[in-house]
């Protein structure tokens, strides 16, 4: 029998798809961002009017600007490694979308200038980099165990939780005013328990940060209020944001950091925000809210305890810490370092920074994401370059983007294990 | 020479859209179908003639 090389033709389907099915199975994929041209699976740097692009390189006159990836399948892990030179900015950094809406982002710092031109101690352990002003720690080790004060240091992408024993006496502490959609509280206990009493549906999140200590998160919707809170610890922090409910009477808030911010959507909202010092001299401010949807800041020269005034209600307010009373503060995290934050009082910054290397003017820094439990509407990977504080103009120029998305190796005993669990559960 | 490289043109066309249509990007993630329509498109064409000549000529 004579064969027929025409038949050859019918191994291009099975070449073609056999190719592509090992594109989406294998565990790492490879990408290059090719500049000036169309990929389907990398979508183009945009806004487009803030990019200008060439065939070799990207230059950036506007922040933020981001691209997507669509995945063929789950990773773990997401290297990405920049290539760039001619940074104008003083802080450039690459975030990975961590929720579904894509507007809370994880950041890597590429490259921070004013760290690089610090005179200060430095110690660098496993991508930790403590800077002291002083030599007063000989490790991040020590720093950890035996924290400094929290007006004196500043966390930039660090987790630091500086602990200490007597938080743990016992006794209540209670939120009695309406807090509307989602509140993070931090917590110091050793069995921390949550009385919620709420109008809506919500849910809460327990996690462990530290030993004794939890971040306890109440998320609701759009119409849910939490009009009484109760937690079985005296030492009971708010974190990051405080969406007031209409109040029938003023209430005192305290903040600790250097940084307030608040904004009102409801003209009910508008209202004058009293802000008070506890340290001698006492010092006052007020902020005048006038205007919806408009982000009203206030940067202040120390990181003291302040007592907010809120009179009506029905307003966000945002800052580092909260506390219900300036008797039982603590201090469950620092203050995060901005370009533009005054390090005239700050003698110690903990950071998760790696110089980029340089060769030629040329730069080189590599970003790793753990991607493993981040959401991906319609399986798509949201990557954001910032350069915070920068004006307009050639902020940065970008050579290269190369991606590389490792995941579990494909086995057909983990498929099977998945339709099995699958099964299961729904029976 | 040309019926069989449309022939397999379309199978991998056909099963490529299938596949595409059960799992998204499956396929356009990594590969320009345009091509491989246009590809299809014109082996189809010049198959097509081509046996007509032929048919022409066994007239």
């Amino acid at each position: 029998m004579k064969f027929k090389f025409l038949y050859l033709f019918y191994f291009i389907p099975i070449i073609i798809f056999g190719w592509l099915c090992y594109k989406n199975i294998s565990s790492v994929l490879e990408l290059e961002y090719k500049f000036n041209k169309n990929q389907p699976i990398l979508s183009q740097l945009v806004p487009v009017s803030r990019v200008s692009e060439n065939k070799d390189s990207a230059t950036i006159n506007s922040e933020p600007v981001y691209f997507d990836i669509k995945l063929p399948r789950k990773y773990d892990k997401a290297e990405v490694e920049i290539n760039y030179q001619n940074l104008a900015n003083d802080i450039f950094e690459i975030g990975v979308a961590q929720d579904e809406t894509r507007k809370s982002f994880n950041f890597i710092t590429l490259e921070n200038k004013i760290f690089d031109n610090f005179s200060w101690e430095k110690i660098e352990e496993n991508g930790l980099v403590l800077y002291q002003r002083k030599n007063r720690y000989k490790s991040i080790n020590e720093f950890l165990i035996n924290p400094p004060a929290f007006e004196e240091t500043l966390a930039y992408h660090a987790e630091a939780s500086p602990i200490k024993a007597e938080f743990l006496a016992k006794g209540k502490s209670i939120i009695d005013f309406p807090i509307k959609n989602f509140i993070k509280i931090i917590t110091y206990s050793d069995n921390p328990e949550i009385i919620v009493d709420a109008v809506g549906e919500y849910k809460v999140n327990k996690i462990l940060i530290n030993k004794n200590l939890f971040k306890i998160e109440l998320v609701g919707d759009e119409s849910t209020i939490f009009n009484r809170i109760e937690i079985n610890s005296l030492y009971v922090a708010i974190l990051d944001k405080i969406n007031f409910g209409k109040l029938q009477k003023t209430q005192d808030i305290y903040l600790a950091g250097s940084r307030f911010l608040t904004k009102v959507e409801k003209s009910y909202g508008l209202q004058e925000i009293i802000i008070k010092g506890l340290t001698r001299p006492v010092k006052e401010s007020k902020i005048n809210i006038n205007e919806l949807f408009m982000p009203y800041t206030q940067v202040f020269a120390n990181r003291d305890i302040k007592k907010i005034s809120v009179s009506k209600g029905d307003i966000e307010i945002e800052g580092s810490i909260f506390f219900l009373n300036s008797k039982y503060l603590f201090y469950p995290r620092y203050e995060v370092f901005y370009g533009d934050a005054d390090l005239s009082e700050v003698n110690y910054i903990l950071a998760r920074y790696v110089t980029p290397k340089e060769e030629y003017e040329v730069k080189t820094n590599t970003a790793v994401f753990d991607i493993k439990e981040i959401p991906t509407p319609y399986r798509k990977l949201r990557f954001l370059f910032s350069l915070p504080d920068s004006t307009s103009g050639d902020i940065v120029q970008i050579n290269s983007i190369n991606i590389r998305l490792i995941g579990e190796k494909f086995s057909i005993k983990k498929i099977f294990e998945k339709i099995y669990y699958t099964l299961i559960t729904n029976h | 020479m040309l019926k069989h490289l449309f022939y397999s043109l379309l199978i991998t066309f056909l099963l490529l859209a299938i596949a595409e249509f059960i799992r998204p990007g499956f396929a356009t993630n990594f590969l320009n179908i345009n091509w491989l329509f246009l590809a299809l498109i014109v082996s189809g064409i010049l198959a097509l003639t081509k046996s007509k000549k032929n048919n022409k000529l066994k007239v």
